[in-house]
């Protein structure tokens, strides 16, 4: 059996952006990844497309989309493809809405409300060639660990490959303390279950959690966030030697967001030096690591530190103007500039030491880093972001907003700084 | 630092004061009434030490009115030692200079270096004490100054950590704050997120609209299509009547002909009209067999032709070859024969010559002639001793003479033989050798041979030299003549040694001289020239001999007489050769005749037999159609090609009525296999064409309705998706995410900045309270003794403490007015002891601070100055002249202030 396993497709995103073209772009290059994952199913004469969980991104579609999805899903059933389709958090089958409501072609099997199903997949002339037991999510906090509800498969020599198809949190994953531990499974339990091939969906990073069987995460298939950089695709599978699977990671995101971090700006002191500095920081990554040809590049500039131009950087004018320039220097389809931590060029050791109220702003900061002090009477209410109420939560975000402060504190304390945003 | 002098040329209200050479006091009392110029001059002193603000000679209220700049210097000592001269002038820009001995600096603006430590606004504020700031410290001011006291340790370089703290949380206030006042930047985007929202609400019902408008349209087109195909069935049914029946009835008409024509695939073949095909097939074969039978008539002749071609002839036309090289040959040696014949003629010819010149001058006759002497002979040679015998024949003819004349005895010459005889008979064989050699016949060979040996013995006879004549006398003349003879007789030897093997006639050699030469010479060439013809002769009989024996051996071949002459031969073979060449012309030509009459009488035949078997077939074929018989045979093949074609030419019509036929029948064929109706009645007619008519109306509304939502689904389409919506909602999120967190590192970072500054001043305030206490016991003559700080405190930060009370109370009413100010002047010169510790101190200005004061406090208050003058200059402004009168015993100089001083 060969197949294409995507997952996280998250059609419909609402994609954050600067503008409603660069928005616009991203919520095309979703579909756009999906296409390219249909075109890889028909051109490599795959039998089957498996989308592990997420192929939504809400409870429902737009008009548009869904009438795409449907010409991809007819475009793979007329090329003999079977479309199965296991829910997730984000698009979970226990209601009449999503996914469940659309009009599938015949070729779509979907597994949605928690029930688990064995299709059959066949060939062209209809001859089974594997089978996927496919569970889908029924709600969009399901805390179960789904996997045990699969049915071990038949252990029979020579049979043909039993696939399993599920949207999981497997605890030990790469990244998966960015999503929800939403049916979280464990991975031996996988491993044991019996199946050749787990396609898995929910951790955006495509990995490979285990070889024999290969329990594969296929990662998002189109980037949605800097969180998700990196190359984005799909895992095409061939499982016609049980044995021996063969396991292939196709690049078909089109657009890759990527961040580049420049310190150290001290000695730029015009945004064309800083331009170039960036422009070169963008360039080594990209001789590391190219991306596929046509990719477009969305694109996070991370400035930090001591810079001359702080009081230009604080000022989203000036930013933006500097994100236009560098998104054609880049030739990226947007570039974002964050540069909060950007202070004036102080000296900051100078300053360690002094006898006053900077000396003890300092001190008190190195005794935060350290853990020998805490802010008090600080509380959750007094925080726009805070996480939760958990104190210890809160400790620690105040502790990331504190990082790497000291510099605009002496700025502040010295007069050159403050009152500029 | 000490203010020792002060000169104004003009400033504000105030001109031309001078306080003069004599340094000022440490206590100086500036008298006068209200709008005197008080402020003015303590604003005149703060320009000194900090420079002109407002920097602009238009926006400075001190700029005097009409002509003339604000200006004027101040003699300062410093408290380390020391004494500078400041000037300030406010021209269109403000100028200034710093005299130190005998430097001068340019100052410009700026503020003295030994006031650096004390902001202007805090020498304003708390340096400048006016009664009203007394009892009016605002909260911010005296915040500042305290963060400045407290937190700063009088450092200049740093803004008070409250300061910092208060724009570090204003700042964050302006993103975000609990409470919603004020502009918060982040509750806008908020605002904004939630009109997305609302924007996105809009979008999804747009979304929805979209949907039911395509499920609409799609419901439309539906009923559209079933109303059309309805329509359309309907109008097949009348069609059906109306159009296709009469066409239906057409192909049945013509399905039944071609019925009755069955398949003509058996037909196919047939002559379009059997009857007469057959009889022309009929006529046909007579024609080619007669056709047959003329053909073998026409090749008797031709045939006669070739039999008179006789093998006789055929043999010589065999050798036709042969014949013709040898006639070519025979033509080719005529010119031989000519020549043969000329050359006989010419060797006649010089035989005869030969004869006669030998006569001339041999002995014998030519034939016997031996040719090798006569060819070697040196004639040249013979020529010069000819010429001598000559000479010594005449001499002996003179001597001879001379004896003559002396004995004149002649001596008779010895007759010669008969050369004349020999020369003919050389003549007459050269001619019988010839005519053998020409003839072949070896007789005239023989008779030439004998004839020439006959002629060459004459010849030698005639050519043998006489004998000598025997010698002379002994007379001179007999000598001279003996001399003469013997060289004559010498030469005659000379000359027969040469002429010894040629019988040259005795007298041709007595009388020799040139002539014989000649003539020898002349027998040289002729010689030459017969060996020459002869050669030539035997060449060309030889050539002549090979034709002849070729066209013997040729008559031979034929029958003919090989001895015959060989010029009649051959034209007896010329002749033989060019018949039996006609004969052959002749039956080759016959032949070919014959050959093409043989085909034509084959071909002739073919055609007889094709014609026979062609009518023989079309008559099976006909008796197969007719049961046997090929004349009704001939009627069925007809009527059903008749059918065939009235089928084909309905067709033909039915197509030219129909372009579209292929069309109606499969649309007649369609209603056949539904089994619908081919016959309605009219009112059945009537009634489906309004059904027609009707389902036409429903058309077009369908077709208008689906039009509407067509257009319905094109503005839907049109408008802001939700996902759109979401994307801009995210952005919102994404900004505000990050401008939460950028809030709340402002506001926790105000927050450390509070906690560090908290602790500083904790470990650091006590100090200030205890000079405050120190000030207020002066001030209020122990009554008081410490001022106690602390922000936590509901009832106020400060409270007072001494000796008589058990508990502090608060700096507030409803302590007494006086008390309040005596508190607040020791907080505020405990400030100005804590702003310059350590540092210049500044003079302290204060105006009217102790008018309020009741007697006693005033005393101990202006003692208590009077202690402050001991580290600082102190200023104090009055329009009581008593105050400044008790100011004076206390060491102060009074300045009187408007009067002109």
């Amino acid at each position: 059996m060969r197949f294409v396993h995507v997952a996280d497709v998250h059609l419909d995103t609402s994609f954050a952006g600067r503008s409603e073209a660069v928005r616009q772009r991203l919520r095309e290059a979703s579909r756009d990844a999906f296409r390219r994952a249909v075109d890889l199913a028909v051109r490599e004469d795959a039998h089957a497309l498996l989308v592990a969980g997420d192929l939504f991104d809400g409870d429902r579609l737009s008009f548009q989309t869904e009438r795409f999805l449907l010409e991809q899903a007819g475009r793979l059933q007329a090329h003999g493809v079977t479309l199965v389709y296991a829910t997730g958090n984000h698009d979970p089958g226990g209601t009449d809405a999503g996914p469940r409501r659309l009009p599938w072609p015949a070729n779509v099997r979907l597994a949605a409300d928690g029930t688990p199903a064995r299709i059959a997949v066949q060939d062209r002339t209809g001859t089974p060639v594997g089978y996927v037991s496919a569970i889908g999510h029924a709600t969009a906090r399901e805390r179960e660990d789904l996997s045990r509800r699969l049915p071990s498969p038949p252990r029979t020599p020579g049979g043909l490959p039993e696939v399993a198809l599920l949207h999981t949190q497997v605890h030990s994953s790469q990244g998966a303390e960015a999503h929800h531990a939403y049916a979280p499974s464990d991975l031996s339990w996988l491993v044991r279950a019996g199946y050749d091939y787990w396609a898995l969906g929910h951790v955006h990073i495509h990995q490979i959690l285990s070889q024999d069987p290969p329990v594969v995460y296929a990662g998002c298939l189109q980037g949605r966030t800097h969180t998700d950089q990196g190359a984005r695709g799909a895992a095409l599978v061939d499982l016609s030697n049980r044995s021996a699977p063969l396991i292939t990671f196709r690049e078909l995101a089109p657009v890759r967001w990527e961040t580049v971090r420049v310190g150290d700006l001290s000695e730029a002191d015009s945004l064309d030096l800083l331009e170039r500095r960036v422009s070169a920081a963008w360039r080594n990554a990209r001789e590391e690591d190219p991306g596929a040809a046509g990719t477009e590049w969305m694109v996070r500039v991370v400035l930090d530190g001591p810079s001359p131009l702080w009081r230009e950087l604080r000022a989203e004018e000036d930013r933006n103007v500097l994100a236009a320039e560098l998104t054609a220097a880049l030739g990226a389809l947007d570039v974002v500039v964050h540069a909060d931590r950007v202070h004036p060029v102080v000296p900051v050791d100078v300053h360690r030491g002094r006898v006053d109220a900077l000396g003890a702003c300092l001190s008190l900061l190195d005794e935060l880093a350290a853990g020998r002090a805490r802010l008090g009477a600080l509380d959750a209410a007094d925080l726009a972001g805070a996480p939760t109420d958990d104190p210890a939560a809160v400790d620690a975000y105040v502790r990331r907003l504190l990082d790497d402060v000291d510099g605009e504190v002496v700025a502040r304390f010295l007069g050159l700084d403050g009152g500029e945003r | 630092m000490r203010v020792r002098r002060l000169r104004i040329e003009a400033f504000g209200r105030i001109r031309d004061l001078d306080t003069g050479p004599e340094p000022l006091p440490d206590v100086v009392v500036a008298l006068g009434p209200n709008e005197a110029g008080k402020s003015t001059l303590a604003r005149f002193l703060t320009t000194l030490l900090y420079g002109f603000y407002p920097a602009s000679r238009d926006r400075n209220p001190y700029t005097p009115w009409g002509e003339g700049d604000a200006q004027g210097s101040g003699v300062l000592h410093l408290d380390g030692g020391g004494c500078v001269e400041v000037e300030r002038r406010l021209r269109s820009t403000p100028t200034g200079s710093l005299r130190s001995g005998d430097t001068e600096d340019d100052l410009r603006n700026r503020t003295l270096p030994w006031v650096d430590h004390v902001p202007l606004k805090v020498f304003e504020e708390v340096f400048s004490v006016s009664l009203a700031d007394l009892a009016g410290l605002d909260a911010t001011t005296w915040e500042e100054i305290q963060d400045r006291l407290i937190g700063s340790m009088g450092a200049s370089d740093l803004r008070p950590a409250r300061t910092v703290a208060d724009e570090l949380e204003a700042e964050a206030g302006e993103l975000w704050r609990p409470s919603r006042r004020g502009n918060q930047r982040i509750r806008d985007l908020r605002a904004e997120s939630r009109a997305l929202r609302e924007r996105r609400r809009d979008a999804a019902d747009a979304d929805r609209r979209l949907r039911e408008a395509v499920r609409q349209r799609d419901e439309a087109r539906r009923l559209l299509k079933e109303a059309r195909e309805e329509r359309q069935r309907r109008k097949l049914a009348v069609a059906r009547v109306e159009r296709l029946e009469p066409v239906r009835r057409a192909l049945r008409r013509i399905d039944d002909l071609r019925r009755e024509a069955g398949d003509t695939d058996d037909l196919e073949g047939l002559p379009a009209e059997p009857d007469a095909a057959l009889r022309r097939l009929d006529d046909d074969v007579r024609a080619r067999a007669e056709a047959v039978a003329d053909a073998r008539s026409a090749g008797r002749d031709p045939q006669a032709a070739v039999d008179a071609y006789t093998d006789d002839a055929r043999r010589l036309v065999g050798r036709r070859r042969d014949i013709e090289d040898h006639l070519g040959r025979a033509a080719g040696v005529a010119p031989q024969r000519a020549r043969i014949g000329a050359l006989l003629q010419e060797l006649s010819d010089l035989d005869r010559r030969l004869e006669t010149t030998a006569a001339d001058v041999l002995a014998t006759p030519w034939s016997e002639v031996p040719a090798g002497p006569l060819h070697a002979l040196p004639v040249s040679e013979l020529r010069s001793r000819l010429r001598d015998l000559t000479r010594a024949r005449e001499d002996r003819r003179v001597a001879e003479s001379a004896l003559g004349r002396a004995t004149a005895v002649p001596v008779p010459e010895a007759p010669g033989p008969p050369r004349t005889a020999a020369a003919a008979l050389l003549a007459l064989g050269a001619i019988l050798l010839a005519a053998g050699g020409v003839s072949g016949v070896p007789a005239a060979t023989v008779a030439g041979v004998a004839a020439l040996a006959a002629g060459a013995a004459l010849l030698a006879a005639a050519a043998r030299p006489t004998a000598p004549r025997p010698a002379p006398g002994e007379t001179p003349e007999e000598r001279a003549l003996a001399e003469a003879r013997s060289t004559e007789a010498d030469a005659r030897t000379g000359v027969e040694s040469l002429l010894r093997e040629i019988p040259v006639a005795p007298a041709a050699l007595d009388e020799a001289d040139a002539a014989l030469a000649a003539s020898l010479e002349r027998l040289q060439e002729l010689v030459r020239d017969r060996q020459e013809r002869e050669r030539a002769l035997a060449g060309l009989q030889e050539d002549v001999a090979r034709v002849d024996r070729d066209g013997r051996g040729l008559a031979a071949l034929f029958g003919h007489d090989p001895d015959a002459d060989p010029g009649a031969l051959t034209d007896l073979l010329e002749r033989e050769l060019r018949r039996a060449a006609s004969l052959a012309e002749a039956a080759g030509a016959a032949e070919r005749e014959l050959d093409r009459l043989r085909r034509q009488e084959a071909r002739a035949e073919t055609a007889r037999a094709e014609a026979a078997e062609a009518r023989d077939r079309l008559r099976t074929r006909l008796a197969v159609h007719g049961d046997g018989d090929p004349e009704r045979g001939v009627d069925v093949v007809g009527r059903r090609r008749r059918a065939a074609t009235r089928a084909a030419e309905a067709r033909a019509d039915l197509e030219r009525a129909h372009p579209d036929l292929d069309d109606l029948m499969a649309r007649i064929e369609r209603a056949e296999a539904a089994g619908e109706p081919w016959t309605l009645d009219d009112e059945e007619l009537a009634r489906i064409k309004a059904d027609v008519e009707s389902l036409t109306e429903e058309i077009e509304g369908l077709v208008q309705r689906a039009e509407a939502m067509d257009a319905e689904v094109g503005r839907l389409e049109e408008r802001e998706t939700a996902d759109s919506v979401d994307g801009a909602i995210a952005t919102l999120d994404e900004e505000e995410t990050r401008l939460l967190r950028q809030r709340d590192r402002k506001w926790v970072l105000a927050q450390l900045i509070r906690t560090a500054d908290r602790r500083f001043r904790e470990q650091h305030q006590p100090d200030v309270m205890r000079r405050a206490g120190r000030h207020l016991a002066h001030l209020t003559g122990g009554r008081y003794d410490r001022i106690l700080a602390d922000e936590t405190r509901d009832d106020g930060p400060f409270h007072l403490r001494g000796p008589s009370l058990a508990d502090p109370i608060p700096l507030a009413p409803p302590l007494s007015t006086g008390t309040l100010e005596q508190a607040y002047l020791a907080l505020r010169l405990a400030i100005v002891d804590h702003l310059d510790e350590g540092q210049e101190r500044l003079p302290l200005v204060l105006d009217e601070v102790l008018v309020n004061w009741d007697e006693a406090r005033r005393s101990r208050g202006m003692d208590a100055l009077a202690a402050v003058a001991e580290t600082r200059q102190v200023f104090l402004f009055t329009c009581h002249p008593e105050m400044a009168d008790a100011m004076a015993s206390r060491g102060a100089r009074v300045l009187t202030i408007g009067s002109g001083t």
